[in-house]
């Protein structure tokens, strides 16, 4: 039984677990999205007993469909297309592409880390934080909303100070420049201007003084907890404003965190996520946000836990 | 009754759906800015400028399924690090590390090209 990994030709962390399965003697069939259709065939007829029968090829090896023990989904790259299509064309395409070879797949009876489908309805940031409170995590005091006064509310109600964040990603690439929207803690003085609030959703939520902040790496049935220690007023904020300011620990989940955290990506249907808490000045495990493709090799390195490892665990099928 | 026939209008259109967002073709680049504050999302009223990191050309090996040097040896058997100790917590000394977090890690979604190689200082 094969692994399929589709994901980017660069990408280091994929090239890790390539090679501890290699090791470990599991076949894998690695390939990028990007190569269809014209490094990647696909080749699908649906047999008598309705399931999809057939193969992924390139140039260099196959893999039969029913041979996919689990497909590893790890931010794979858009379909690309003749340059010579029309804009119009292109975009029917990459529709066709998208519901004939991501449909045969997402048909096929094997283990996703993390199916798309799912990986897509938890980006939802109200529905993390819904489920997590449900699931008995600890939630911080959010509004989302377009109007300035709910947002006054909730800083009225915030002695502590209140925050905007993204509820998707934070970057804009503008020229040869990234534009990145770090979240940031709201002075009075922003809170006498906010009309730009009214032009699209936004998100705040209370502040919360916190002593450390931590990403918790799910894979699978196993967890690995890292604190992340920021020692820089901006990495306070937003520890992604200043990597270079970090400190990093690997400890053991909390029980109670750690069960509900189970609750949380089993509802969600999640074998993979690198969920985000602060620890706040009392203990307490507030919880953040989850991002289904986080990264966490960085944390891997920096620690020695053996996420790698885990992941090549899930999906050569050890359990 | 009108029958909705184009899939892009039931899906890649649909203004509530979670699958609309991996249904659309993201342009690559804005080349009007951000615009006047004014007209400006509140979320992007303090943004943060950064060079694009550049991303370094890596050789694929179709055969190994990895990135290689120029003489075919795998990347990542060239990291200091590329052993995980399976005991907490030692942090190799001044490894040479995949760069596999990026200014937006822990949001969803697609992930600007911010990966690298890079020598830790």
């Amino acid at each position: 039984m094969t692994v399929l990994v589709l994901a980017e030709q660069t990408d280091t962390p994929v090239d890790m677990v390539i090679a501890e399965l290699a090791a470990r003697g599991v076949p894998v069939f690695r390939a990028d999205t990007g190569w269809f259709p014209s490094q990647l065939v696909l080749n699908a007829r649906l047999d008598e007993y309705g399931m999809w029968a057939g193969e992924l090829r390139t140039e260099h090896r196959r893999v039969d469909l029913a041979e996919i023990r689990s497909i590893w989904s790890r931010g794979p790259g858009a379909f690309r297309f003749a340059p010579s299509m029309t804009d119009a064309a292109r975009i029917y395409a990459h529709r066709e592409a998208r519901l004939g070879l991501g449909g045969v797949l997402a048909e096929l009876d094997t283990r996703w880390v993390n199916h798309p489908n799912r990986s897509a309805d938890s980006s939802y940031k109200p529905v993390q934080l819904g489920t997590a409170a449900r699931c008995g995590l600890t939630t911080v005091a959010t509004v989302i909303t377009n109007n300035p006064e709910a947002v006054r509310s909730l800083a009225g109600d915030c002695p502590g100070g209140i925050v905007q964040k993204s509820l998707g990603p934070n970057t804009i690439t503008e020229g040869d420049r990234i534009e990145v929207a770090f979240t940031r803690r709201l002075e009075p003085a922003d809170l006498e201007d906010l009309s730009a609030v009214e032009l699209t959703a936004t998100q705040v939520q209370a502040w919360v003084d916190k002593k450390y902040e931590a990403r918790i790496v799910v894979v699978g049935d196993q967890m690995f907890t890292i604190l992340i220690r920021a020692g820089s007023p901006a990495g306070q904020v937003d520890w992604r404003a200043d990597y270079k300011s970090l400190d990093y620990e690997w400890i053991e989940t909390p029980s109670e965190v750690a069960k509900s955290l189970r609750g949380y990506v089993d509802r969600l249907g999640l074998a993979y996520a690198a969920v985000d808490f602060v620890i706040d000045c009392d203990d307490r495990w507030v919880f953040l946000e989850s991002n289904s493709a986080g990264q966490y090799y960085w944390l891997e390195a920096h620690t020695g836990a053996p996420i790698t490892s885990a992941l090549c665990d899930l999906l050569s099928g050890v359990e | 009754m009108n029958l909705i026939a184009d899939p892009q209008h039931v899906f890649s259109d649909n203004p509530l759906s979670s699958a609309a967002m991996r249904f659309t073709l993201f342009p690559k680049a804005s080349h009007r800015g951000l615009g006047p504050r004014m007209s400006r999302p509140f979320g992007l009223w303090r943004t943060v400028s950064y060079p694009i990191p550049e991303r370094p050309v890596v050789n694929y090996c179709h055969r190994q399924q990895v990135g290689v040097d120029d003489a075919g040896r795998p990347l990542v058997a060239q990291l200091d690090n590329a052993k995980p100790t399976p005991d907490p917590p030692k942090p190799p000394p001044k490894p040479k590390e995949w760069e596999s977090k990026t200014y937006s890690d822990g949001d969803e979604g697609q992930e600007e090209d911010t990966w690298g190689w890079e020598e830790q200082p």
